[in-house]
């Protein structure tokens, strides 16, 4: 069981990600902006973080870059959610140290697969 | 006259001095030869006729004494023989007149006769003498034979020396005649002389006139006739003609100059008139048009007055020549009445007071038709040149070049306002197709992803009527999420945000793996495929826009196919070039649609018609991925009978420019 973390300003995915992630057992925190990720990653340390690149105020491009400049939690593994049609946001994020990203729409199984993909990588 | 005065010298007088001086002339030869011939006629007259006349009277007066002895003689002798006292009369009235006619004769006589005549004198008196004895002794005592013939014998002495005088006489007679000749030749000769010089001087001073008159006027001809010929720096040289001519040849060069100022004048006129004409902003030809009158009148001040019409109020350009004198702020904000204006010809007037300096104006209103558009004054200052009539032509002439350019500059404005505000909406409209992309992909994100979850069963068992229900939600949502992809690459395509992604990929994995996916429809739709592609071909691109596009055909193939119709695929390297051919047995493509098949949003009216669903965007995508790849499309198609979509894609990489698909047209081709 690992803690992950998913950001996104649409609550209807962050629901979906969190059912699809509790039905294979892992535990999840939801937040609905950037400072709000920050602030629950600060201070719970997840095993993985899902961030939408979308979002109001700090963006999923802006948390990631602070995830890396912590040292506390620079380790995380971080996932991005990304809009197909900004194609620059995913060479944006790997330029912060993302880890991996998935283009929305996109299929939940995918997803989770990803997730644990990443999960079993820190784990080793 | 002198030579001098043949060579032409600055001022020499006018045609009529140089006439009476010719004239002149010609009368003192006249009155010269007058006075040579009068000393001719006077020193003829001292030299030779007194001489004659005293000559002719001594020759006279010697035969009267000659003839008195004569009759002495013949009554002395008569009265001797006969007795007859008559005979004795006839002496004696001889004797008697005889001393007169000595006398006579002895004053006549002249220097070299004198000695002659007194030669003649002695004889004559001793006869006189001998006579007068012999007679005396009459009638009685008849003088004896010897004395008879002494005087016989004195006669004939007496009677020589009248001959001797006779012949010095004639001989002076002779000598006069011979001197009367000479003086004559001499007349004659001096005469002719003269008359040669006169003659001689007339025609030199006839040609010197003439000389000095046709010269300068042949200059002056010849002057005018280069002018006429278009010769325009032709001038008549000014040296030393008569003032007359000078006074020709003046004005003619001042009227060549005037028509060189005219020429260059209007020369320049045409330049500003074009310059005018050219600038497509109203600013722009007015200060143009203000400026241009200005240089080409050389005039103190330029105002031009515009009407006010819907869109600005009036406005006023002017223009001054520097340190020109005076301020148009009178002429440029008076108020006019433009209501009652009409456009017309130029007129001068005064300008009165002070406003720009008191002077003339050229003035003229111009405009559209009947309307006054505008009003043009140029001003003048006091004390300059007049205007020229054809100024005032050039005024009227720029006023309406002036109009016609506001007008073109209105219209241009009005054009390109109305192209502004068609691309803005455009960029407007190509927004509007991004955002609206964009947010439909959020909620179908969502649906698609709960969607997923529940056909997964995740959220609990299904049965099997729930099953197919979500099918069909999942096969229109998998439409839906096609139709937004595509609508977002249209609307990047047309805001220029499309880029390619160069990469060598597998052309014949990507044609196999479109053809597998495009097999479940085509047996749904009826359709029988066949596929002959051929092995490894690759080529540079994009994967994911030309799989968009390879899908976008073969599904329009399968669409348009009714059941029972045939689709082929063929793909092969043809040079330089991977061709793909997609071949249909479809419904095909009206004649009349088929130059806008590659329009987006556009749907052959066959298509409509039977309802078959499809956005219109499927080609208008083919076409903008393959000119990115610098390929081509060709469509062959004929209605009812099929369609054959042909795709030549380059094998090597190609320079892609940035620029949009709108700058590409004509890339694409299509046929009947």
């Amino acid at each position: 069981m690992a803690l992950v973390l998913v950001a996104d300003d649409d609550a209807d995915i962050r629901d979906l990600v969190t059912f699809k992630l509790e039905g294979l057992g892992e535990e999840v925190i939801a937040a609905e902006d950037g400072e709000a990720a920050l602030a629950a990653i600060r201070e719970r340390h997840p095993a993985l973080v899902i961030l939408d690149i979308a979002m109001p105020g700090l963006s999923g491009i802006d948390v990631c870059r602070m995830i890396r400049a912590d040292p506390a939690i620079a380790q995380t593994p971080v996932l991005l959610l990304t809009a197909r049609v900004q194609e620059q946001d995913v060479e944006r994020g790997f330029a912060v140290g993302a880890d991996d990203y998935v283009t929305k729409p996109f299929s939940p199984r995918e997803l989770v697969s990803r997730v644990q993909t990443l999960l079993s990588r820190a784990r080793a | 006259m002198n030579l001098r005065a043949r060579r032409p010298r600055k001022g020499s007088g006018t045609i009529g001095r140089l006439l009476g001086r010719a004239f002149g002339g010609l009368v003192g030869l006249v009155l010269l030869m007058g006075v040579v011939g009068l000393v001719a006629a006077v020193a003829a007259s001292v030299a030779v006729s007194q001489p004659m006349r005293e000559t002719l009277r001594a020759q006279a007066a010697t035969a009267e004494v000659r003839s008195l002895i004569g009759n002495g003689q013949m009554g002395l002798n008569s009265y001797l023989l006969s007795g007859d006292e008559t005979y004795r009369d006839s002496y004696e009235s001889a004797r008697r007149a005889y001393p007169a006619a000595m006398a006579q004769l002895r004053s006549v006589a002249v220097d070299q006769t004198r000695a002659l005549v007194a030669d003649l004198n002695a004889e004559a008196a001793q006869w006189w003498a001998l006579a007068d004895r012999q007679i005396a002794g009459m009638p009685g005592a008849r003088p004896p034979a010897p004395a008879r013939w002494a005087r016989q014998a004195q006669l004939v002495r007496a009677q020589s020396a009248t001959r001797a005088l006779d012949q010095a006489l004639s001989a002076r007679i002779g000598r006069l005649n011979h001197r009367n000749d000479v003086l004559n030749t001499i007349a004659l000769i001096v005469v002719a002389v003269t008359t040669v010089g006169a003659v001689l001087f007339g025609l030199w001073i006839g040609r010197s006139a003439t000389r000095r008159i046709t010269t300068p006027l042949a200059q002056v001809l010849e002057t005018a006739d280069r002018l006429r010929r278009g010769e325009h720096d032709a001038r008549v040289p000014r040296a030393g003609a008569p003032a007359e001519i000078e006074a020709v040849a003046a004005a003619v060069n001042a009227n060549a100059d005037e028509a060189d100022t005219e020429r260059r004048m209007f020369d320049n006129f045409h330049e500003h008139s074009a310059a005018i004409r050219q600038h497509l902003s109203r600013g722009d030809a007015l200060a143009a048009a203000a400026r241009g009158l200005g240089d080409l009148l050389d005039a103190d001040h330029v105002v031009i007055r515009l009407a006010p019409d819907q869109d600005r109020p009036a406005a006023a350009e002017v223009w001054s020549a520097e340190g020109a004198p005076g301020d148009t702020t009178a002429l440029a904000e008076a108020p006019v009445d433009w209501a009652r204006l009409r456009p017309g010809k130029a007129v001068i007037r005064d300008l009165e007071g002070a406003s720009a300096g008191a002077g003339s104006v050229v003035e003229v209103t111009f405009g559209e038709g009947q309307e006054a558009v505008g009003r043009l004054t140029v001003v003048k200052r006091q004390g300059r040149d007049p205007w020229r009539p054809y100024e005032e032509h050039l005024v009227s002439m720029l006023a309406a070049d002036l109009a016609r350019a506001l007008t073109q500059a209105k219209l241009f404005e009005q054009a390109h306002e109305l192209v502004a505000r068609s691309q803005e909406v455009d960029a407007a409209k190509t927004e509007f197709l991004y955002t609206v992309s964009h947010e439909l992909r959020t909620p179908l994100t969502s649906v698609s992803g709960y969607l997923e979850v529940l056909v997964d069963q995740d959220a609990g068992p299904l049965n099997p009527t729930q099953e197919r229900m979500l099918g069909v939600i999942e096969h229109n949502v998998g439409r839906l999420r096609l139709l937004i992809e595509d609508l977002l690459l249209v609307s990047r395509i047309e805001a220029g945000r499309f880029a390619v992604d160069e990469e060598t990929l597998d052309l014949t994995a990507m044609l196999n793996a479109a053809y597998a996916a495009i097999q479940p429809a085509a047996q749904q739709a009826g359709v029988t495929m066949t596929c002959e592609i051929d092995e490894s071909i690759t080529m540079p691109g994009d994967q994911d826009h030309l799989n968009r596009a390879i899908r976008n055909v073969f599904s329009n193939a399968v669409k348009f196919t009714p059941s029972g119709g045939t689709v082929s695929v063929a793909a092969h390297v043809d040079g330089p070039c991977a061709v793909i051919v997609v071949r249909d047995t479809g419904i095909g493509i009206p004649a009349d649609d088929l130059p806008k098949l590659f329009s987006r949003f556009f749907r052959a009216a066959n298509a409509t018609r039977r309802a078959l669903p499809g956005t219109g965007l499927g080609l208008s995508i083919v076409s903008a991925v393959v000119q990115r790849h610098g390929g081509t499309v060709a469509v062959d198609s004929e209605e009812d009978a099929g369609t054959t979509v042909t795709i030549r894609l380059p094998l090597t990489a190609v320079a892609h420019n940035a620029g949009t698909p709108e700058r590409q047209a004509g890339a694409h081709e299509y046929s009947q």
